[in-house]
């Protein structure tokens, strides 16, 4: 019994953004020119067939889409224009969107309009509880964000964001986990698990992976997104919170977001502008990129791939900002700026985090995380054979 | 001259054509063209005829068609043959690919025969089709059936599928194939088929499953390495491949063979050394030569010479292959060989008319002259004629047909009696050069060593040698041959017994990518040369004097390694005996 071919998962994909991967007729150059792909876990030629014959099993097993960081050297080498490595980023979409139960992620990647909608609708209710939800007396002489709404509040309007960011993530990253890895997720013994756990870590902070393939450029501008993304991430989810007074855990000297300016050196500050920078350069580039269609990878702009970039700019700039006026001791621009700020940071975390671009800071690392894992547990099959 | 009714051959079956620019499929526009062919007041059209036999040569061909039981005949300068192919039959096909276990397993042939001007459905019930696969080569590829690539089905089968995807974009069309193999501009067919949607699966051996009602292929997938399932398929059109119809009929040389098994040999010389030529009665040309009716076979039954050196040339002169008899092609390579054909007959004619030789050697003025006094009627010339120039009269004389001849010598070469000469070009003028060359004496210790050269590679290869500065013996001469096929074998013995210590003869490849420009000249001197060991025993002399070797053009770097070492093997041998006789 062989496998069967499925003509509609090619329809499927093409909502996800795949245009050429037909035109592929499996030379091979793209594998052989791939840094990454390697004798265990080859791409993306293989990818592209398992999309030719709609085999979708076999896409959801497949680890590879994340292993690829899209350098763009196979598209650039094909000689069909079959433009694999935007078939490879399309599988990342297509993937997301099978991780998630909710089929939340699925309507936002393969609708516009839903996207904008959703987007809309989730900033438009964090402007509308900011402008009900606030202190009767502001401040109006000093910029005291605290003054309009309350550190309290704040904080445990994060947690739950948080929780609810959280048990979304994670029940997505466990259906990735559990489609990868199929029947051997049980059979490898914990220990595995456990020795391999700092792959996990080192992969996410240092990107490593990608440092091998030949455009380093890539490399840089990712990994500056990446951490910049990862440090905000950190100081709104946890630094916030990590102040919380509510439930008598706090630590005020790194709260984030208080009225208190800290000096120039305190930790917090200089983790908020390498943030600013990192996130500020790294977007800059990669959009100047796609406006020019410089590289490959640039090539196909995606609306998930624009909405994540333009989200990611306004959430930083509208930050410089309220950070000048905090500095100036503006009240009035700052409140608006907070409001502004708040509107398109949360729906950025809210949809971004568990349903689009950004799961994949979870999935590729786990990803990796979880090929090690194998990788060891194969080696010591073979040991024991 | 159709066999058929009517023009067109089996274009006139197919409704969609791939041609240049391959961007898709075009309307066969076949009609325009017959009627482009019939109004032309310089061509003659002859439908549902034969040729009865052709006799004569280029410029004085004489050709009797016969039509409706009445018959003319033409004077005519020369022929392009152009009498097509004919489909492997399906029936021969391995039952794995199911053709006859259910009626709608089809051909690439049948399709265009059955949907020819209109709907594509399955052939069983005339059924819409949305599910269809198409298996290439269908026997080509395969000893055991069509060694060949037939070079055209890859190409014909994505046509059939985009005019299924053209009819219904729903359809589910696969393409199961060995290799894809889509020559030159074809390929943004293959592109834009796949851009259709049509999927590919690349399979060494896929089977036709076939039960009551449905119809399933499975095929291992090499791409994806595992056995991919088709099902409830409507339609499967298996790619079969070209058969030249030269290919058809008893091989004369076999019937020859029986003839000889029948009645014992009545003391003729034996002739049997020299390889014969395959020709089939495929009752195409009738040819009344002495050497059989049709065109000798290349391999395959394909009547060509060499087809990358000399294209359209065959082994008669005047008469240019064309199209699918010469090799599987599509309907734009076809056209493009019938204009190619078509050029070659006019310069045939052209150069004929003024008495001139054709290609290789055209241009030439002379012709061999036979001493017909000293003939001993012993038939080798025309046996070993390459171009089935001599025939031959009620005596067994031999009958030099000047037109057909090439120029090439070997018919001098052959002669034992040595009655054959050209004006520029003969077997005392090449001894007169023997004779010329410089022996030294025992004393001084020098070989001597002759080499003689093909003019058209070997030469030119020592030539390349020199070129590129290279160096070789210097105890070699060179005397270069029209073509080592005209190598007499007396040159042999009056070298060696004046002295000359060795003798290399450099001749083109031969076998079956010859690269001889005579066919089978090189071939021929290899054999004579291996009976020359009679004469070396008889002067008892040693066999390593004399050498035969291969070279084409491009070996010249090696060249004068293999002269270098010849002469080592010479100075071991030592000198020559019959120096200073
Ligand atoms: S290089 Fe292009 S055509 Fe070749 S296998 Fe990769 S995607 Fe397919
Ligand atoms: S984009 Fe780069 S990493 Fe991804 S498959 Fe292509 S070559 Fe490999
Ligand atoms: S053209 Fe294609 S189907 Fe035909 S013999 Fe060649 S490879 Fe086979
Ligand atoms: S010269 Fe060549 S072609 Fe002419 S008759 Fe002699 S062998 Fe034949």
């Amino acid at each position: 019994m062989g496998v069967k071919f499925d003509p509609n998962l090619m329809k499927d994909l093409k909502a996800f953004g795949l245009k050429d991967a037909n035109k592929c007729m499996h030379c091979g150059n793209c594998t052989a020119v791939c840094p990454l792909s390697t004798p265990e876990n080859t791409f993306p030629r293989k990818l592209i067939k398992y999309a030719q014959m709609g085999l979708k099993d076999k896409i959801l097993k497949s680890p590879e889409p994340w292993l690829c960081y899209y350098c763009g050297d196979c598209s650039d080498t094909c000689p069909r224009g079959a433009d694999p490595g935007e078939t490879m980023m399309v599988m990342r979409r297509y993937l997301t969107s099978q991780y998630d139960w909710t089929g939340f992620s699925r309507k936002f990647y393969t609708s516009e309009k839903f996207e904008i909608i959703a987007i809309s609708i989730v900033g438009i209710f964090i402007g509308l509880a900011l402008w009900i939800f606030h202190a009767g007396n502001p401040n109006m002489e000093h910029a005291h964000l605290n003054s309009v709404w309350p550190a309290p509040a704040i904080e445990i309007a994060d947690i739950v964001m948080g929780t609810i960011l959280a048990i979304l993530l994670l029940s997505n990253t466990w259906r990735c986990v559990k489609f990868t890895m199929g029947d051997l997720l049980k059979k490898i013994p914990l220990e595995i698990y456990i020795t391999q756990a700092k792959e996990l870590v080192i992969h996410f902070l240092t990107q490593r992976k990608f440092g091998e393939c030949t455009d380093r450029m890539q490399w840089i501008v990712h990994l500056l997104i990446m951490t910049g993304y990862s440090t905000v991430f950190m100081l709104v989810v946890v630094f916030l919170a990590g102040g919380i007074h509510v439930i008598g855990l706090s630590w005020d000297e790194i709260m984030f977001q208080r009225d208190v300016i800290y000096p120039f050196f305190h930790p917090v500050r200089l983790l908020g502008y390498y943030a600013t920078f990192a996130i500020l350069y790294g977007t800059t580039y990669a959009m100047i990129g796609r406006l020019k269609k410089s590289k490959a990878q640039y090539k196909n702009s995606h609306g998930t791939d624009w909405m994540f970039l333009i989200l990611l700019q306004l959430t930083t700039l509208t930050g410089i900002f309220i950070h000048f006026t905090r500095l100036l001791d503006w009240p009035m621009p700052t409140y608006v700026l907070y409001v502004i700020h708040l509107m398109v940071a949360v729906p950025m975390l809210v949809l971004e985090v568990p349903f689009a671009k950004w799961a994949h800071l979870a999935f590729r690392p786990v990803v990796l995380y979880l090929m090690a894992v194998k990788e060891k547990y194969l080696q010591e099959q073979k040991g024991a054979a | 001259m159709e066999k058929e009714s009517q023009l067109g051959g089996f274009q006139g079956n197919v409704q969609k054509i791939a041609t240049f620019p391959y961007k898709g499929t075009e309307d066969n526009d076949l009609e325009a063209l017959i009627q482009e062919v019939t109004q032309n007041e310089k061509i003659k059209v002859y439908t549902g005829a034969k040729v009865d036999k052709t006799i004569g040569g280029p410029g004085v061909f004489e050709a009797t068609i016969s039509q409706n039981g009445t018959t003319a005949a033409h004077r005519i300068g020369a022929i392009v043959l152009a009498a097509g192919w004919q489909p492997y039959d399906p029936d021969k096909l391995d039952e794995k690919l199911g053709f006859g276990a259910s009626p709608n397993v089809i051909t690439n042939v049948m399709f265009e025969e059955s949907f020819n001007g209109g709907k594509i459905g399955r052939p069983s019930d005339g059924k819409d089709v949305t599910n269809v696969a198409f298996l290439q080569c269908a026997g080509q590829r395969d000893p055991d059936h069509l060694p060949y690539c037939s070079s055209m089905c890859c190409v014909t089968a994505l046509k059939q599928a985009l005019q299924i995807k053209a009819q219904n974009v729903d359809a589910n069309v696969f393409v199961v194939y060995k290799e894809m193999r889509t020559p030159g501009q074809s390929e943004d067919l293959y592109l834009k088929a796949q851009e259709e949607g049509i999927t590919f699966i690349r399979c060494q051996s896929p089977e036709v499953k076939v039960s009551d009602e449905s119809l399933a292929v499975e095929a291992e997938d090499e791409l994806l390495g595992e056995a991919v399932l088709m099902e409830n398929l409507d339609m499967v059109v298996l790619a079969t491949g070209m058969v030249p119809v030269t290919a058809f009929g008893m091989d004369i040389t076999q019937e020859e063979k029986k003839k000889d098994e029948e009645e014992a040999k009545k003391g003729e010389e034996d002739l049997d050394d020299i390889p014969l030529d395959v020709i089939r009665r495929s009752e195409l040309l009738n040819l009344e030569y002495r050497q059989g009716p049709e065109l000798p076979a290349l391999r395959y039954d394909f009547p060509d010479s060499h087809f990358i050196c000399f294209p359209y040339e065959s082994r008669r002169t005047g008469i240019y292959p064309a199209g699918c008899v010469r090799r599987p092609m599509g309907i734009a390579t076809a056209q493009e060989d019938a204009a190619g054909a078509v050029m070659k007959a006019i310069q045939c004619i052209e150069l004929t008319s003024n008495g001139a030789a054709v290609h290789p050697r055209s241009g030439d003025m002379t012709f061999p002259e036979f001493a017909m006094q000293r003939c001993t009627q012993c038939k080798r010339c025309t046996v070993e004629c390459p171009f089935g120039a001599i025939n031959e009269d009620e005596e067994a004389n031999p009958l030099p047909q000047i037109t057909r001849c090439r120029r090439c010598g070997v018919c001098m070469g052959a002669c034992p009696e040595r009655i054959i000469s050209f004006k520029n070009y003969s077997v005392q003028m090449i001894g007169a050069m023997i004779k010329a060359i410089n022996v030294p004496e025992e004393d001084e210790e020098k070989p001597r060593i002759l080499v003689l050269a093909c003019e058209n590679d070997a030469y030119a290869a020592l030539d390349m040698a020199g070129i590129n500065r290279m160096k070789y013996n210097a105890w070699i001469r060179v005397i270069p041959l029209r073509c080592l096929g005209s190598m007499n074998l007396v040159w042999i013995a009056d070298s060696l017994s004046k002295g000359i210590d060795g003798i290399i003869l450099l001749g083109c490849k031969h076998g079956d990518d010859y690269q001889c420009h005579f066919v089978k000249g090189s071939e021929l001197a290899d054999i004579r040369l291996s009976k020359v060991s009679e004469t070396l025993d008889r002067l008892a002399l040693e066999s390593e004097r004399v050498r035969f070797e291969t070279v084409s053009i491009i070996d010249y770097d090696r060249l004068p390694a293999v002269l270098d070492e010849f002469a080592e093997t010479i100075d071991e041998v030592g000198p020559n005996p019959f120096k200073g006789w």
